[in-house]
This record gives C-alpha cells, structure tokens and sequence, in this order.
C-alpha cells in the first residue's frame, strides 16, 4: 500500500496540454504569468475602457449644454451615466491601481515575480471579460441603468413590473460580481507577496510608501468586495428568484443595500484614491532630490486612513434618515478621516520645500495632485458638515467633489505615473514637450469642468438628470464644463499621441533615468524577464539612493565615487540560469467560464450557466494538474 | 537627465481666482435664482448655509494657501546652478505634531457646531402643522393631516402651500422607488424610502411676507435618481399669508358639483380617470368623508387629485405650466411630453392588468376601444380647467 502511493508521488501528473513556452511574441501575450506584462495589460485594457466612460462623459455633457437638451433621450441618458460610473470605478480606476502595483511591487520589494503567477494571471482575464460582459449589455439593448449605486428597490424590484424596464440591472449585478472575484484574486496575491516575498532586510519599514499602499488597498479589498457582493447576489435574487430582501412591501428593507454598498463604497474610494497617495509619494523625493518628509508618517496615517475608512460610510446616506444619533457618530468620524489625509499633504509639501526641483512632466502632475486633491479633501470636509451636506448631497456640489479626488487626484497621480516609469517598462521616454501639453491641457481642462459644478450644485441642480429648466442662471456654468470636458479629451490624445510617436522616436532609457531611490532603479531598463539577477540584499529606506549618495555633516548630498545602477553585471550573465515559472493556458480558459454562465444568469438561461461552469471546472482541473514547468525545461 | 524646463505656475494662481470667484457668486449670489441654497427663505436653508459659509471661509483659506504653497516650492525650489544636493531633511517631529493637532482643533470646534445643529434640526417643533409628502414616479402628493389642530385631509399634488413663519413637520415616505424632497430654498433634502418614514423641518421666513405674491414661490425637485424621469419630477412650493392659506385650505376641501361630476362621469367612463385619480365628489362609496375626518389614507393615487387641478399652477411633476394648449397634450397624448419612452410596451407591460406597478400616464390618444380626438383632450382640459375654487 505504502509502495503505491510512494510510486504515485514520483509519477508527473499527465498534462492535459504541454505548458505553452512562448514568451516573446503576441501569442506570448494570452498565456503569459510575468507580473510586468500582466500590469501592462492592465494598463492598456483600463485605458481602453478610460476612452469608453470619456466618450460617455462627453455625450453626457453634450446634453447638458443648455437647458431641455435633445441629443440623448432620458432612456440612454440614464444608461450613460451609470455606465461612466461604474467603468471609472471599476473598469479604470481599480485596474489601474492593480497595474501599477503589479508591475512595480516585485520590482520594489526585490522579487522575481507576484506570490501566485498564475492567479495574477486569472485575475487579468476575469477582469477583462468582465468588462467585455458589461458592455456587451449594449448590444442587447439593456445598458445598466440604475446608478453605479444601483440603489434598490429601483434595481431589485423583478423585470415583468420593474421600476427599469430592462435586463440592465442584471447585466450590472452579475458584472459587478464577476469583476469582484478578479479584484479579490489580485488583493490577496498582493499581499501574500508583499509579507512573504520581500528581498533579505527589507523590513516593513523600508518598504517603498508606494508597497505600503497597495499592501493597505489589497487589504481594503478583500474586506470590502465580501458585503457588495451579498448585495449584488440578493438584487439579483429579488429581481430573478422572487426573493424581498429589499421589498418593504413584503418585509425587506431597501436601505439594507444601502448599508451594505456603501460599507464596500467607502472603502472603495480610498482603494481608488490611496495608489495616487502611493505614486505621488515616489515621484516628489526623486524630482526634488530629498527624500519623502516624514516617511514613517506618511505610512501611518495612511494605515489610520485604512482604518477609519470603515467607519465613514454613513456620510453617503445622512439623507436617509437615520437619525441625530447616528449621523453625528458618522459626522465625527467622517471629520477625523481628514486629520491622516491633511497629514499626508502637509508631509508631500515638506518633501518639496527646500529641494532641487526638477520640474518634468511627471513632477507637473504629481505637483497639480497635491493641489487638486487638497481642494476635493477640503470640499469633502464640508460633507460631515450633516446640516449643510442636506443641501449639497446628490447635487452637482458633490461630484465636483468627487471629481477633484478622484480624477484631480488619483488620474493625476495616473498620469505622474506613466511618465515617471513608461522607462522602466518600455526603455524608452515619453515625449516630454508633449507631455506638458497634456499636463496643462488636462489642468485648465479638468478644472474648467469640475470647479464650476460646484457653484452650479449648490445653485441647486442636482445630479443624475437629463435635462434641466432653464432660469435657474445654471446655462453659463453647464457649458463652460462641456467646453472643459473636451479639452480633457485632447489632453487624453494627446497622451495617446505621445504614447505611440515616443515608441517610433524610441529615445532610449538608461536603467535610473530620473536618479531614482527604489529598487527598480538598479535593474535594465525595460526590465528582464527574471527582474533581478541577484536578490539585493536591503539596509535601508531608499536603498539604492543610499548605494548612490551619502550625506555629509550638514546634510547636504554626496555621491559615492562607487554608486550607481548594477545594471552592468547583466552583461556578464543573461539570466538563462534563473529558473521562472512557465506560461499557461488555464487561467483564461477558467475566467472564460465566468461571462458564459453571467449571460445564462442575466437570461436566466440555466443551460448556459452550465455551460459556463463546466469551462470553469475545466480550465481549473487542468491548471491544477498541469506540470510546473514546460518540458523543455526537464 | 531630462532637462527641467522653468515654468511659472499660472493657472494656479488663476485657480485662486476661480475660488475667490465662487465666494463672490456665493456672496452676491443671481438673485433670480428660485431653487438656490444660497438664497434661503426659511429657518433651515439659512442654517444650513451658514454652517457651510463658515466652514468654507477657513476651506477656502487653507486651499489657497497650500496651492500657493505648491506653486511657490515650485519655482522657489527649482533645481539651478549651486542647489543640486539640496539639505536632506527627513522629517520634523514638532512639525508633525503641529498639523496633526491644528486640523484636529479646527474639525472640533466645526464639530461642536454641527452636532448641536444636528439635533436641533431632528426636533419636531411643537404645534408644528403637519404635512406627509410622499414620492411617486414621477410626482409629489401632499396630504394635509393635520393643521390648526384638524385632522381634515387636503390632498395635493406638486405644489406645497405652507403659511409663513409657522412651523411645519413634514413626513417623507413612499411606496415606490427611493425620492427626495429637496425646495433649496426651505431646506435641505431627505429621502423618501419605502418602509421608512423621514422627518424634514420646515419654517418659512415671515419676512417673505413683505413681497408680493410672485416673489414666494420656490422650485426644488427630486434628488434621488428615481428611474426614467427622475429630472422631470419637479416641486414648486408657495408661502401663503395666513389669510391666504387659510382661503386656499378651505378650498381644497371642496368637492365638484353634481353637475360637473355627472359632465366628467361620460369620459371617466370609457377612459377611467378615476381608476388612477382621486376626485372629490366622484370617488365611490364614502370615501370622501373618511378622508375628510383623517380616517383614511388616500385611496387612489397613482395619479395626483384631480379635483382642484386648476387651482394650480402647473403639472405633470411641476414640469409644465398649467395650460389648455399643454393641458390638452398631455392628456391626448402623455408619452410625447415626457420622458418620452414609459409608454412603450416594456415600460407598461400589463397597463389594463396591473395598474398597480404601471407608471405614467397613457397616451390616449391610442387608448384601446375609444381612440381620443385632439378635439375631446381639449374638451377635457377646459373642464378641469373650469373647476377653480377661487
């Protein structure tokens, strides 16, 4: 007996199919587990969907540009913005975050690649067909559109005697739940990776701040997707299975949901915002030659951010009724959150005073971030204001607010991103003279939209209408913003104009451009597959700025005559020897299994979800049994 | 190294502008603006805005100081000639210490105030006239439960009449979709949610008695994305003299005359107004008279009270002036003049089955059995129109 399980252990498990080898080349694209291809595909895919939800902001706006509008009907009026919502939530700004992370954490912490390859990989393509699922919902005439809130008994309510007349709500429950699981794969993996695969003596503490945030958003992740997902599955299941979780009429409670989204919404906006607080926290030492003001701090009070996020929800519903009680404990809390934030940003602008500015296009947005995030902090003060938040709640006041964190802020930071690592993932720079075009563009642009909607919501226009009469003196304010709006769609070409001519022009990178601090500094630019050929060893914050340069008495920079990139050795070895993890299929296959069966449940199609699930089954039986590496490597 | 070209930060600075611009505006406000948060007429609404201009002064300063702040470092620190290894200064415990505590010490004494805000707002003044305001896709209902101590029912749509100075205790509900009621310039907004009951305070200015009748009336609208026609679904609110109110009361109390009940009852009779519209006087069995004594809730109101429809000033959720001409095309024909498309099959699937879950108004021109003439809406209309209790 003994024998036989012995000889069962020897044995290689028989592949279904050999572990694809391929890893250059478009093929190598659909099967690769390299956490830099994969960030890039994030990236791409998030910009794709970030020209969707622009075109829909645009159409929107178009409508908006006087009163009693006729371009949109209110039908496809409320389907786009629904749609713009939920593709910048989840579609742009959450991809995002993960594209970042996951081309830079193993590159910051000294590792050859994420904890799980190939669940990373997973997470990709779940959250691309997710996408694809979502708006594919147009084709069937059944856009969502209840609000990227989807506030019930408005989307639970069943389809023959609905309040939306159409499969849109379904569409976006099992979308939004399909989109979820790609988000908690990607969390958890990040961080397993951050605690278990950081190089010998990086220490928590030496963490890049940029590691810390994406530890903190993979963190709010994992507890926040939990709650909107039972959410989602009871809408579904009121409008499909009869069931009154949100049916008052027979018991339920339609503000449940409300608990339950925002308990995930809150924190979702700081898993959107804290990736920006990331970025900007790498990019202001480097391009002022001093390293980050108060380090520690910047990291604690973003940890407090991640623990008071849980406690704030309620200030999206004050106008629910809750009563003194309630709102004053959420009103107090919702003030609190902003003593970590305001800490932030005094520590940003410490770390700028007194340096060496380099003014680059990517200092330029991280710069034009601590400003516009300031003004949408400061204006989000002003909702635990709960007697004045009555009058500003759901109207425009409120998204400009919200505009100024997340796009003043965290696209901003997007942007001050690209520039400052497009390098280090493609080795070459992007045009920097296009760059501040696109920089001011974006910032005359950005404010010409958002600082008017402002005036124009306490004026009294709320949000989420069609169409608006006339008289109210909001004529002037709703076109400056369509103006705005388009010139932030320039902006946005011009980057892509930027993106593709840099790649022809091909002006190529070192391997520390910028005069870096982090590790991916110290390795080629673009990166070789295998990242790092020897794990550093770490002894500091700011390791490699500490290799390059000391500091004499009186503080000021020296730079050791020895200092600099080890990208040097890589020409002594290729790497050949260092053993990487195969490629795969199965990922793909298995995440394909999830929109077939997401139609067979908006359909209600039990056959298709069959189906689904059997792809599902399939491809997750041959990735467990597929062998670990590609035969060409025994 | 890329070379850092010097820039000067101008459309900072003009960010500054755009702050001080949105001071004036708030300041000196348009002063025509009848749905705006920055002309308060009532106790609330001014409350609301002085808590929020008080914070927004300190906002506004702190702002500006640190996108000046931004803009300064800059330019002031930009790398030059001499400077390139800057002092490395890596934090300032007291510094920390200073703009922990300082932002603290402003949100406690911003604190301190909304609290106490907060829980004067969520009293129920005493002998306050009560008012029960629920949403409907996509209009408003008002009853009147109880006013000067009498528990008569006024039942209204889309037009508030509340006298000044008085105190008012509005209950929110619905028994649809989430609403909320929102006239700026009374005060703020609360949902309407079904299951639930909210409570708004309401006490018009008595100062606004001082202006003609012309100038006391304010616009609001619903706040909460309510389906299709959420933008359409509109209020107007009038604050009344105390004789005024008092007439306008009593008027609505009334009900049609047999003659024009016995005229109606021919159209009610091929196109069921009655079915969706509560009509004094027309309503079956006593209903009347329990609605008066406060008895009953209202029985039929998918649509809003017919009965003193002229007594107002517009309809269809305050979206049109009360016309003959809009009057007319909107009973010929509802879905053109709304948000166009909740007529269609999918929207109003069991119309004659199940009125309870449809929304909106027919077209009838198109009505099954007895197509309307243009000729017959206008009929109509001038009817409803001829109903004036004043």
């Amino acid at each position: 007996m003994t024998t036989v399980e012995h000889s069962a252990v020897i044995a290689q498990p028989r592949p279904l199919l050999a572990r694809p080898t391929k890893t250059s080349g478009w093929t190598s694209w659909f099967t690769t587990i390299d956490h830099k291809k994969i960030g890039i595909m994030y990236g791409a895919t998030a910009l794709i969907f970030l020209v969707a939800g622009g075109i829909e902001a645009l159409l929107i706006r178009l409508q908006l540009w006087r009163p009693n509008g006729t371009i949109l009907t209110a039908a496809t009026y409320n389907q786009l913005f629904t749609m713009h919502g939920t593709t910048m939530v989840f579609l742009v700004g959450m991809p995002l975050a993960v594209a970042f992370g996951n081309f830079l954490v193993p590159l910051m912490i000294g590792a050859r690649d994420v904890a799980f390859p190939r669940i990373n990989m997973l997470g990709y393509w779940v959250f691309l067909f997710g996408g694809i699922f979502l708006y594919s919902s147009f084709l069937f005439g059944s856009a969502p559109n209840g609000g990227w809130f989807g506030y019930t008994p408005l989307t639970s309510t069943p389809l023959a005697h609905g309040f939306l007349p159409s499969r849109g709500p379904d569409f976006w429950a099992v979308g939004l739940i399909m989109l979820g699981i790609g988000s908690v794969t990607s969390g958890v993996n990040f961080i397993v990776t951050i605690l278990n695969m950081r190089a010998p003596g990086m220490t928590l503490l030496r963490m890049p701040v940029f590691v810390w945030m994406t530890f903190i958003i993979a963190m709010l992740t994992l507890f926040a997707l939990p709650p909107v997902t039972a959410a989602l599955i009871q809408v579904y299941m009121d409008r499909n299975f009869g069931t009154n979780f949100f049916n008052a009429a027979q018991g339920g409670d339609p503000l449940l949901y409300q608990h339950l989204f925002w308990l995930f919404g809150h924190p979702e906006v700081y898993i959107l915002i804290l990736p920006g607080m990331g970025i900007v926290s790498e990019t202001l030492p480097v391009f002022s030659r001093k390293p980050l003001f108060g380090a520690r701090v910047v990291v604690m009070s973003g940890i407090a951010i991640g623990f008071v996020g849980w406690g704030v929800w309620v200030h999206h519903m004050y106008a629910t009724g809750l009563g003194p009680a309630t709102t004053t404990g959420f009103g107090i809390a919702t003030m609190a959150i902003a003593v970590p934030t305001g800490v932030k940003i005094f520590n940003w602008l410490g770390t700028v005073w007194g340096g060496a500015v380099r003014l680059t296009t990517s200092m330029l947005f991280s710069l034009g971030f601590i400003a516009m995030f300031t003004l949408g902090g400061l204006s989000g003060v002003m909702h635990s204001i709960v007697p004045s938040n009555a009058q500003q709640h759901d109207t425009y006041f409120v998204v400009a607010h919200f505009h100024y964190v997340l796009f003043g802020g965290l696209v901003f930071a997007i942007f001050s991103g690209f520039y400052y690592w497009w390098p280090k993932a493609f080795g070459h720079f992007l045009s920097e003279k296009m760059g501040k075009i696109n920089f001011w563009l974006l910032f005359i642009g950005f404010n010409l939209t958002f600082f008017p909607m402002h005036i124009v919501g306490l004026q009294g226009m709320p949000r989420r209408t069609y169409t608006y009469g006339a008289g109210h003196g909001w004529e002037l304010l709703n076109q400056m913003e369509t103006v705005g709006a388009f010139i932030i769609a320039l902006s946005v070409l011009v980057f892509f104009v930027n993106v593709i001519a840099s790649r022809i022009r091909n002006d190529v990178a070192p391997a520390d451009p910028w005069d870096g601090r982090t590790l991916e500094w110290s390795i080629p630019s673009p990166v070789p597959a295998y990242n790092f050929l020897e794990i550093p060893e770490v002894h500091e914050f700011d390791d490699f700025w500490h290799k390059k340069y000391t500091e004499d008495e009186e503080g000021r920079l020296v730079r050791l005559p020895s200092g600099g990139s080890d990208a040097g050795q890589h020409e002594v070895s290729d790497g050949s020897h260092i053993h990487l993890p195969s490629p795969s299929y199965w990922p793909m296959v298995f995440a394909l299994g999830l929109p077939i069966s997401g139609y067979g449940f908006v359909f209600k199609n039990w056959l298709l979800v069959g189906v689904g699930v059997a792809v599902l089954m399939f491809g997750l039986t041959a990735w467990l049994i597929e062998p670990d590496t590609a035969h060409e490597d025994h | 190294m890329l070379q850092a070209k010097m820039r000067r930060g101008r459309p900072m600075k003009l960010k500054a502008l755009l702050v001080l611009g949105v001071v004036a505006a708030a300041g000196c406000g348009a002063s025509t603006n009848t749905q705006s948060t920055f002309e308060p007429h009532g106790k609330i609404a001014r409350d609301d805005k002085n808590i929020f201009m008080g914070f927004f002064w300190v906002a506004a300063v702190i702002g500006v100081l640190i996108c000046l702040a931004v803009v300064f470092a800059a330019i002031r620190f930009r790398e030059r000639p001499g400077n390139e290894n800057p002092k490395q200064i890596h934090g300032h415990t007291q510094l920390e210490i200073a703009w922990t505590i300082l932002p603290a010490l402003i949100l406690t004494v911003m604190g301190v105030f909304t609290v106490s805000m907060i829980w004067d707002q969520a009293a129920k003044p005493a002998g306050a006239m009560e008012i029960t305001v629920t949403g409907k896709q996509w209009w408003w209902q008002f009853q009147y439960t109880k006013v000067d101590g009498q528990t008569k029912q006024v039942v209204t749509a889309n037009e508030l009449h509340i006298p000044a100075g008085k105190p008012i205790w509005l209950t929110l509900k619905s028994d649809n979709v989430n609403h909320s009621f929102w006239i700026p310039a009374l005060a703020g907004k609360k949902d309407n949610i079904d299951g639930h009951l909210n409570n708004i305070q309401m006490i018009a200015d008595i100062d606004l008695l001082k202006q003609p009748e012309s100038k006391r009336w304010f616009d609001g609208q619903c706040a909460q994305y309510c389906g299709l026609s959420h933008a359409d679904m509109r209020v107007k609110a009038k604050v009344d003299t105390d004789d005024e109110f008092k007439t306008w009361y009593a008027s609505q109390l009334t009900s049609w005359t047999s003659d024009a009940v016995a005229k109606f009852k021919k159209w009610d009779d091929i196109y069921t107004c009655s079915s969706c519209h509560y009509i004094q006087g027309l309503a079956k069995d006593n209903t009347d008279a329990k609605v008066q004594s406060g008895e009953a809730p209202v029985p039929i109101n998918r649509g809003p009270n017919l009965t003193h429809l002229a007594d107002r000033t517009s309809f269809a959720g305050a979206k049109y002036a009360l016309t003959l001409d809009n009057l007319t095309q909107w009973i010929y024909d509802a879905q053109a003049h709304s948000a166009g498309e909740f007529g269609k099959p999918m929207e109003c699937p069991n119309y004659q089955k199940d009125k309870v879950l449809c929304v909106g108004m027919p077209a009838f021109k198109d009505w099954p059995g007895h197509k309307m003439t243009m000729a017959e809406a206008k009929e109509i209309a001038q009817f409803l129109l001829d109903q004036k209790s004043t």
